[in-house]
């Protein structure tokens, strides 16, 4: 005679809000001290990710790369905008954006910013 | 969400750089754009758009280098509150709100010293406008018909003297006379 059936059900329940998914993106060529920003556009408007900004660490004006981790993804079609700034202090850069579309592999910005000879 | 540089407070939201009294009634292009790169990069800055596009400064030779003209994007400068007169000078400043760099402040004069330091003339054109160069046209047309038979001298055809018509063919028996 059969036992009794063994087991459960796993379920998991995506609320509307969640991400789709979370990706690294790999900045390259940044110079340090310039803040950063990483945001997505909706509608063409910038909207900011939480989280993601700060200042690029390394030796001030060094070239370097920087990896953000964890990034989500909002949208199947999810368009970043990273922004960097670099007009205070030292060698000042032009103001700075790249954009790239997110993708569950990751996502590698390679940017090349101006030198700020005016200001 | 604003930002002070330099006392002058960077409204994000109004897309305003206002002067405020601390600062002045003068304003420089170079302490602008110092200003509003140093704002763009603040933590609430860089959140927003950037403000300006600048150009300038490029060598000439000699010590000489281009002024700066600042391009406001959609944003404008905002005097203080008074009765006086404010300069801004040191470069160009263009842009703004529907064009307007400057906005309007009761009781403030302001004056925008934007200078002009070579220009391009594109090649090929007078210059002139169409009136001028139909003007001139029809002197050149006039002075096309003056004949110089002999060198210096222009040829005339005679028919007064001292505001007297000449009269007489000028042969034996009808000599000229007036």
């Amino acid at each position: 005679m059969p036992g009794a059936p063994i087991g459960g059900v796993i379920s998991h329940t995506r609320a509307p809000t969640d991400p789709f998914f979370y990706a690294d993106v790999e900045v390259q060529n940044a110079r340090a001290g310039s803040a950063y920003m990483l945001g997505y556009l909706v509608s063409g408007e910038f909207t900011p990710l939480a989280g993601f900004s700060g200042t690029v660490a390394g030796t001030e004006n060094a070239l370097v790369d920087f990896t953000l981790t964890n990034v989500p993804s909002y949208a199947a079609t999810m368009v970043l905008e990273l922004r960097l700034r670099k007009g205070t202090s030292g060698t000042k850069y032009q103001p700075y954006s790249a954009n790239a579309v997110h993708s569950s592999n990751g996502v590698i910005m390679y940017v090349s910013q101006v030198p700020d000879d005016i200001a | 969400m604003s930002v002070t540089v330099d006392n002058l407070l960077f409204d994000f939201d109004l897309q305003e750089i206002q002067v405020q009294a601390a600062r002045g009634a003068s304003l420089s292009i170079q302490d602008l754009i110092n200003a509003i790169r140093s704002a763009e990069d603040s933590e609430e800055g860089i959140t927003y758009s950037k403000i300006a596009d600048a150009t300038g400064k490029v060598d000439k030779g000699g010590g000489f280098a281009s002024d700066i003209t600042v391009n406001l994007l959609d944003w404008q400068v905002i005097w203080y509150a008074g009765t006086y007169q404010a300069v801004i000078s040191g470069g160009s400043l263009v842009g703004g709100k529907s064009s307007i760099a400057v906005g309007n402040t009761a009781g403030v004069n302001c004056i925008v010293n934007n200078s002009v330091n070579g220009v391009l003339v594109e090649t090929g054109t007078s210059g002139l406008t169409p009136e001028e160069a139909s003007t001139l046209s029809g002197i050149k047309t006039k002075t096309d018909q003056i004949t110089f038979s002999k060198t210096g001298e222009v040829d005339a055809n005679v028919k007064s003297l001292n505001d007297t018509e000449l009269l007489g063919t000028g042969q034996s028996g009808d000599k000229w006379r007036g």
